[in-house]
Protein backbone atom coordinates (compact mmCIF):
# COMPACT_ATOMS: atom_id res chain seq x y z
CA UNK A 1 0.00 0.00 0.00
CA UNK A 2 1.24 3.41 -0.90
CA UNK A 3 1.32 5.95 1.89
CA UNK A 4 -2.01 7.44 2.93
CA UNK A 5 -1.07 10.99 1.99
CA UNK A 6 -0.56 9.98 -1.64
CA UNK A 7 -3.93 8.25 -1.73
CA UNK A 8 -5.73 11.19 -0.18
CA UNK A 9 -4.03 13.69 -2.52
CA UNK A 10 -5.02 11.61 -5.53
CA UNK A 11 -8.59 11.42 -4.19
CA UNK A 12 -8.63 15.21 -3.84
CA UNK A 13 -7.22 15.71 -7.34
CA UNK A 14 -9.66 13.34 -9.07
CA UNK A 15 -12.59 14.72 -7.07
CA UNK A 16 -11.78 18.32 -7.86
CA UNK A 17 -11.25 17.66 -11.57
CA UNK A 18 -14.55 15.76 -11.73
CA UNK A 19 -16.29 18.66 -9.97
CA UNK A 20 -15.50 20.82 -12.99
CA UNK A 21 -17.54 18.53 -15.20
CA UNK A 22 -20.22 17.34 -12.77
CA UNK A 23 -21.87 20.18 -10.96
CA UNK A 24 -23.29 18.03 -8.19
CA UNK A 25 -19.76 17.29 -6.96
CA UNK A 26 -19.14 19.88 -4.28
CA UNK A 27 -16.46 20.19 -1.63
CA UNK A 28 -18.17 17.70 0.76
CA UNK A 29 -18.20 15.14 -2.06
CA UNK A 30 -14.50 15.71 -2.69
CA UNK A 31 -13.98 15.04 1.02
CA UNK A 32 -15.87 11.77 0.70
CA UNK A 33 -13.79 10.82 -2.34
CA UNK A 34 -10.69 11.41 -0.20
CA UNK A 35 -12.22 9.23 2.51
CA UNK A 36 -12.94 6.58 -0.13
CA UNK A 37 -9.33 6.80 -1.27
CA UNK A 38 -8.26 6.09 2.31
CA UNK A 39 -10.85 3.36 2.90
CA UNK A 40 -8.89 0.24 1.80
CA UNK A 41 -6.22 1.12 4.36
CA UNK A 42 -8.58 0.24 7.22
CA UNK A 43 -6.82 -3.08 6.66
CA UNK A 44 -4.29 -1.43 8.99
CA UNK A 45 -6.64 -2.35 11.80
CA UNK A 46 -4.35 -5.39 11.84
CA UNK A 47 -1.71 -3.20 13.52
CA UNK A 48 -4.05 -2.81 16.47
CA UNK A 49 -5.83 -6.14 16.43
CA UNK A 50 -3.52 -8.77 15.03
CA UNK A 51 -5.04 -11.37 12.68
CA UNK A 52 -3.01 -14.05 14.44
CA UNK A 53 -4.41 -13.03 17.82
CA UNK A 54 -7.98 -13.17 16.51
CA UNK A 55 -7.24 -16.57 15.03
CA UNK A 56 -5.93 -17.92 18.33
CA UNK A 57 -8.73 -16.31 20.27
CA UNK A 58 -11.59 -17.57 18.12
CA UNK A 59 -9.94 -20.79 17.06
CA UNK A 60 -10.87 -20.21 13.41
CA UNK A 61 -8.81 -18.99 10.44
CA UNK A 62 -8.85 -15.23 10.18
CA UNK A 63 -7.30 -12.48 8.09
CA UNK A 64 -8.02 -8.75 7.68
CA UNK A 65 -6.57 -8.79 4.16
CA UNK A 66 -9.99 -8.88 2.39
CA UNK A 67 -10.38 -5.22 3.40
CA UNK A 68 -7.69 -4.54 0.81
CA UNK A 69 -9.12 -6.64 -2.04
CA UNK A 70 -11.64 -5.68 -4.72
CA UNK A 71 -14.51 -7.65 -3.17
CA UNK A 72 -13.86 -6.53 0.40
CA UNK A 73 -13.54 -2.90 -0.68
CA UNK A 74 -16.84 -3.16 -2.57
CA UNK A 75 -18.52 -4.34 0.64
CA UNK A 76 -16.98 -1.59 2.79
CA UNK A 77 -17.94 1.02 0.18
CA UNK A 78 -21.54 -0.25 0.28
CA UNK A 79 -21.56 -0.10 4.10
CA UNK A 80 -20.24 3.46 3.90
CA UNK A 81 -22.85 4.42 1.27
CA UNK A 82 -25.62 2.95 3.44
CA UNK A 83 -24.87 5.70 5.97
CA UNK A 84 -26.43 8.28 3.64
CA UNK A 85 -30.09 8.89 2.94
CA UNK A 86 -31.71 7.63 -0.19
CA UNK A 87 -31.63 10.88 -2.13
CA UNK A 88 -27.87 11.20 -1.81
CA UNK A 89 -26.82 7.55 -1.63
CA UNK A 90 -26.16 6.98 -5.30
CA UNK A 91 -23.91 10.01 -5.72
CA UNK A 92 -21.96 9.25 -2.55
CA UNK A 93 -21.66 5.58 -3.44
CA UNK A 94 -20.08 6.62 -6.76
CA UNK A 95 -17.76 9.16 -5.17
CA UNK A 96 -16.51 6.77 -2.47
CA UNK A 97 -16.15 3.96 -5.00
CA UNK A 98 -14.03 6.09 -7.34
CA UNK A 99 -11.79 7.06 -4.43
CA UNK A 100 -11.42 3.45 -3.29
CA UNK A 101 -10.77 2.25 -6.85
CA UNK A 102 -7.97 4.80 -7.24
CA UNK A 103 -6.42 3.35 -4.08
CA UNK A 104 -6.53 -0.22 -5.37
CA UNK A 105 -5.12 0.87 -8.71
CA UNK A 106 -2.18 2.78 -7.19
CA UNK A 107 -1.36 -0.11 -4.90
CA UNK A 108 -1.32 -2.55 -7.83
CA UNK A 109 1.77 -0.67 -9.09
CA UNK A 110 3.78 -1.09 -5.87
CA UNK A 111 7.17 -2.76 -5.97
CA UNK A 112 7.28 -6.21 -4.36
CA UNK A 113 10.06 -8.74 -3.92
CA UNK A 114 8.24 -11.48 -5.83
CA UNK A 115 7.08 -9.18 -8.61
CA UNK A 116 3.44 -10.05 -8.09
CA UNK A 117 0.94 -7.63 -6.65
CA UNK A 118 -1.96 -8.44 -4.33
CA UNK A 119 -5.28 -10.24 -4.81
CA UNK A 120 -7.02 -7.20 -6.32
CA UNK A 121 -9.94 -9.19 -7.79
CA UNK A 122 -10.55 -11.45 -4.79
CA UNK A 123 -12.96 -13.18 -4.21
CA UNK A 124 -13.59 -13.47 -7.97
CA UNK A 125 -10.07 -14.77 -8.36
CA UNK A 126 -7.09 -14.80 -6.05
CA UNK A 127 -4.76 -14.38 -9.02
CA UNK A 128 -2.14 -11.73 -8.39
CA UNK A 129 -1.17 -9.62 -11.38
CA UNK A 130 2.49 -8.89 -11.88
CA UNK A 131 3.35 -5.37 -10.79
CA UNK A 132 5.42 -2.81 -12.70
CA UNK A 133 7.01 -1.98 -9.31
CA UNK A 134 6.95 1.78 -9.72
CA UNK A 135 7.35 2.74 -6.06
CA UNK A 136 7.32 1.65 -2.44
CA UNK A 137 4.92 2.79 0.26
CA UNK A 138 7.96 4.19 2.06
CA UNK A 139 9.13 6.25 -0.95
CA UNK A 140 9.07 10.03 -0.72
CA UNK A 141 8.42 10.76 -4.40
CA UNK A 142 4.77 9.57 -4.69
CA UNK A 143 3.69 11.89 -1.88
CA UNK A 144 5.66 14.79 -3.40
CA UNK A 145 4.24 14.34 -6.89
CA UNK A 146 0.66 13.80 -5.73
CA UNK A 147 0.86 16.78 -3.36
CA UNK A 148 2.21 18.99 -6.14
CA UNK A 149 -0.59 17.83 -8.45
CA UNK A 150 -3.23 18.42 -5.77
CA UNK A 151 -1.78 21.87 -5.05
CA UNK A 152 -1.88 22.80 -8.74
CA UNK A 153 -5.47 21.59 -9.13
CA UNK A 154 -6.43 23.46 -5.97
CA UNK A 155 -4.98 26.70 -7.36
CA UNK A 156 -6.78 26.24 -10.68
CA UNK A 157 -10.00 25.45 -8.83
CA UNK A 158 -9.69 28.47 -6.53
CA UNK A 159 -8.84 30.76 -9.41
CA UNK A 160 -11.85 29.52 -11.31
CA UNK A 161 -9.71 29.17 -14.43
CA UNK A 162 -11.80 26.24 -15.55
CA UNK A 163 -15.12 27.98 -15.27
CA UNK B 1 -28.93 -0.95 -11.28
CA UNK B 2 -29.54 2.50 -9.88
CA UNK B 3 -33.28 1.95 -9.42
CA UNK B 4 -32.56 -1.48 -8.05
CA UNK B 5 -30.33 -0.02 -5.38
CA UNK B 6 -32.82 2.68 -4.51
CA UNK B 7 -35.96 0.63 -4.29
CA UNK B 8 -35.14 -2.07 -1.86
CA UNK B 9 -31.83 -1.13 -0.37
CA UNK B 10 -32.03 2.41 0.83
CA UNK B 11 -35.74 3.10 1.12
CA UNK B 12 -35.77 3.77 4.82
CA UNK B 13 -33.30 3.86 7.66
CA UNK B 14 -34.36 0.40 8.84
CA UNK B 15 -33.53 -1.17 5.51
CA UNK B 16 -30.19 0.63 5.56
CA UNK B 17 -29.49 -0.76 9.02
CA UNK B 18 -30.39 -4.27 7.88
CA UNK B 19 -28.15 -3.81 4.86
CA UNK B 20 -25.23 -2.78 7.08
CA UNK B 21 -25.71 -5.85 9.27
CA UNK B 22 -25.89 -8.16 6.24
CA UNK B 23 -22.81 -6.59 4.64
CA UNK B 24 -20.92 -6.86 7.94
CA UNK B 25 -21.68 -10.57 8.01
CA UNK B 26 -20.39 -10.84 4.44
CA UNK B 27 -17.18 -9.13 5.57
CA UNK B 28 -16.84 -11.51 8.52
CA UNK B 29 -17.21 -14.47 6.14
CA UNK B 30 -14.51 -12.90 3.94
CA UNK B 31 -12.14 -12.62 6.92
CA UNK B 32 -12.49 -16.30 7.75
CA UNK B 33 -12.48 -17.40 4.11
CA UNK B 34 -9.28 -15.52 3.30
CA UNK B 35 -7.67 -16.70 6.51
CA UNK B 36 -8.31 -20.31 5.58
CA UNK B 37 -6.66 -20.07 2.15
CA UNK B 38 -3.43 -21.93 1.57
CA UNK B 39 -0.67 -20.27 -0.48
CA UNK B 40 -1.07 -20.60 -4.26
CA UNK B 41 2.29 -19.98 -5.95
CA UNK B 42 0.78 -20.61 -9.39
CA UNK B 43 -1.45 -17.58 -8.77
CA UNK B 44 1.42 -15.43 -7.58
CA UNK B 45 0.49 -15.93 -3.93
CA UNK B 46 3.63 -17.34 -2.31
CA UNK B 47 3.96 -18.73 1.20
CA UNK B 48 4.79 -15.94 3.64
CA UNK B 49 6.25 -15.74 7.13
CA UNK B 50 2.89 -16.84 8.54
CA UNK B 51 3.08 -20.13 6.64
CA UNK B 52 6.76 -20.72 7.38
CA UNK B 53 6.28 -20.10 11.09
CA UNK B 54 3.35 -22.51 11.17
CA UNK B 55 5.03 -25.34 9.27
CA UNK B 56 8.51 -24.67 7.90
CA UNK B 57 9.28 -28.20 6.67
CA UNK B 58 6.24 -28.18 4.39
CA UNK B 59 7.72 -25.46 2.16
CA UNK B 60 11.33 -26.62 1.80
CA UNK B 61 12.58 -26.19 -1.78
CA UNK B 62 9.55 -24.06 -2.61
CA UNK B 63 9.40 -20.36 -3.40
CA UNK B 64 8.39 -17.99 -0.62
CA UNK B 65 8.06 -14.26 0.01
CA UNK B 66 8.85 -13.22 3.55
CA UNK B 67 9.21 -9.90 5.33
CA UNK B 68 11.05 -9.07 8.48
CA UNK B 69 13.48 -6.92 10.41
CA UNK B 70 17.23 -7.21 9.96
CA UNK B 71 18.81 -8.39 13.22
CA UNK B 72 22.23 -9.42 11.89
CA UNK B 73 24.07 -8.31 8.77
CA UNK B 74 26.88 -10.85 8.43
CA UNK B 75 25.45 -13.31 7.73
CA UNK B 76 22.20 -11.57 6.93
CA UNK B 77 19.52 -12.68 9.39
CA UNK B 78 16.00 -11.34 9.55
CA UNK B 79 13.44 -11.79 12.27
CA UNK B 80 9.98 -12.53 10.94
CA UNK B 81 6.90 -12.58 13.07
CA UNK B 82 3.39 -13.88 13.06
CA UNK B 83 1.30 -12.96 16.07
CA UNK B 84 3.53 -13.48 19.09
CA UNK B 85 5.65 -16.10 17.37
CA UNK B 86 8.89 -15.20 15.65
CA UNK B 87 11.34 -17.02 13.42
CA UNK B 88 14.86 -16.00 12.45
CA UNK B 89 15.73 -16.64 8.83
CA UNK B 90 19.20 -16.54 7.35
CA UNK B 91 19.27 -14.95 3.91
CA UNK B 92 21.91 -16.23 1.52
CA UNK B 93 22.77 -14.88 -1.94
CA UNK B 94 21.36 -11.49 -0.91
CA UNK B 95 21.34 -8.86 -3.66
CA UNK B 96 21.44 -5.98 -1.22
CA UNK B 97 23.24 -5.26 2.01
CA UNK B 98 20.72 -3.77 4.40
CA UNK B 99 21.64 -2.34 7.80
CA UNK B 100 20.45 -3.52 11.15
CA UNK B 101 16.79 -2.69 11.88
CA UNK B 102 15.97 -2.14 8.20
CA UNK B 103 12.83 -3.84 6.97
CA UNK B 104 13.30 -6.25 4.11
CA UNK B 105 11.07 -8.40 1.97
CA UNK B 106 12.75 -11.38 0.40
CA UNK B 107 11.61 -13.56 -2.47
CA UNK B 108 13.48 -16.80 -2.86
CA UNK B 109 13.70 -20.52 -2.24
CA UNK B 110 13.11 -22.05 1.18
CA UNK B 111 16.09 -24.19 2.26
CA UNK B 112 16.77 -26.31 5.32
CA UNK B 113 17.95 -24.78 8.61
CA UNK B 114 15.75 -21.70 8.32
CA UNK B 115 17.57 -20.36 5.32
CA UNK B 116 16.19 -18.50 2.31
CA UNK B 117 18.11 -18.43 -0.94
CA UNK B 118 17.26 -14.94 -2.13
CA UNK B 119 16.34 -14.18 -5.71
CA UNK B 120 15.12 -10.69 -5.14
CA UNK B 121 14.69 -8.39 -2.20
CA UNK B 122 13.27 -5.01 -1.28
CA UNK B 123 14.89 -2.99 1.49
CA UNK B 124 13.25 -0.18 3.45
CA UNK B 125 15.46 1.78 5.84
CA UNK B 126 14.03 2.29 9.28
CA UNK B 127 13.56 6.06 9.01
CA UNK B 128 11.41 5.56 5.90
CA UNK B 129 9.07 3.59 8.05
CA UNK B 130 8.65 6.53 10.43
CA UNK B 131 8.25 8.85 7.46
CA UNK B 132 5.47 6.69 6.04
CA UNK B 133 3.51 6.53 9.28
CA UNK B 134 4.13 10.25 9.86
CA UNK B 135 2.68 11.50 6.58
CA UNK B 136 -0.08 8.90 6.71
CA UNK B 137 -1.05 10.29 10.10
CA UNK B 138 -1.14 13.82 8.67
CA UNK B 139 -3.37 12.58 5.84
CA UNK B 140 -5.75 10.89 8.28
CA UNK B 141 -6.06 14.07 10.35
CA UNK B 142 -6.65 16.17 7.23
CA UNK B 143 -9.47 13.97 5.96
CA UNK B 144 -10.88 13.68 9.47
CA UNK B 145 -11.01 17.48 9.86
CA UNK B 146 -12.64 17.96 6.46
CA UNK B 147 -15.23 15.33 7.39
CA UNK B 148 -16.04 16.99 10.72
CA UNK B 149 -16.23 20.46 9.14
CA UNK B 150 -18.47 19.49 6.25
CA UNK B 151 -20.52 16.54 7.50
CA UNK B 152 -22.49 15.72 10.58
CA UNK B 153 -24.05 12.56 11.94
CA UNK B 154 -27.81 12.75 12.37
CA UNK B 155 -28.61 10.01 14.84
CA UNK B 156 -32.36 10.43 14.46
CA UNK B 157 -32.23 9.81 10.74
CA UNK B 158 -29.27 7.44 11.02
CA UNK B 159 -27.49 9.34 8.28
CA UNK B 160 -24.49 11.46 7.47
CA UNK B 161 -25.60 14.88 6.28
CA UNK B 162 -23.85 17.87 4.76
CA UNK B 163 -23.73 20.81 7.15
CA UNK B 164 -25.48 23.83 5.66
CA UNK B 165 -22.84 25.97 7.33
CA UNK B 166 -19.46 24.27 7.36
CA UNK B 167 -18.19 23.97 10.89
CA UNK B 168 -15.17 26.18 11.34
CA UNK B 169 -12.73 24.42 13.57
CA UNK B 170 -11.14 27.72 14.50
CA UNK B 171 -14.45 28.96 15.90
CA UNK B 172 -14.89 25.74 17.79
CA UNK B 173 -11.49 26.10 19.43
CA UNK B 174 -12.18 29.74 20.28
CA UNK B 175 -15.48 28.76 21.86
CA UNK B 176 -14.02 26.07 24.05
CA UNK B 177 -11.10 28.23 25.17
CA UNK B 178 -13.44 31.06 26.22
CA UNK B 179 -15.05 28.66 28.66
CA UNK B 180 -18.36 28.24 26.86
CA UNK B 181 -19.04 24.58 27.50
CA UNK B 182 -22.69 24.70 26.53
CA UNK B 183 -22.19 25.79 22.94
Amino acid sequence: MADLLTHVMVGYTIGTILSWKYEWIKSPHVTMMMAGAALPDIVRIGLLIDSAAVQTHLGIPFSWTPLHTGGGVMVTVLIFAALFEKKTTWHLFLVILIGAASHLFLDALLLTASGTSYAIFWPLTRYRLSTPGLYLSTDVLPAMISTAAAFLIWRVDEGGLSK
Amino acid sequence: MMAYLNIWMFEAKTSRKILIVVLSIVLAVFFVWYGSMEPAPDKGDYPGQEDLIKDYEKYIDEKAEVGGKVIETDPLVIETEYGDRTMDLTIVDAQESPSKNDRVTVYGTVRENHTIEAENMVVRPRWRWFYMYGISGIAAVWVGLRMIEQWRWNGKRFALEVREEPLKLKDLLKKSSSGDTHG
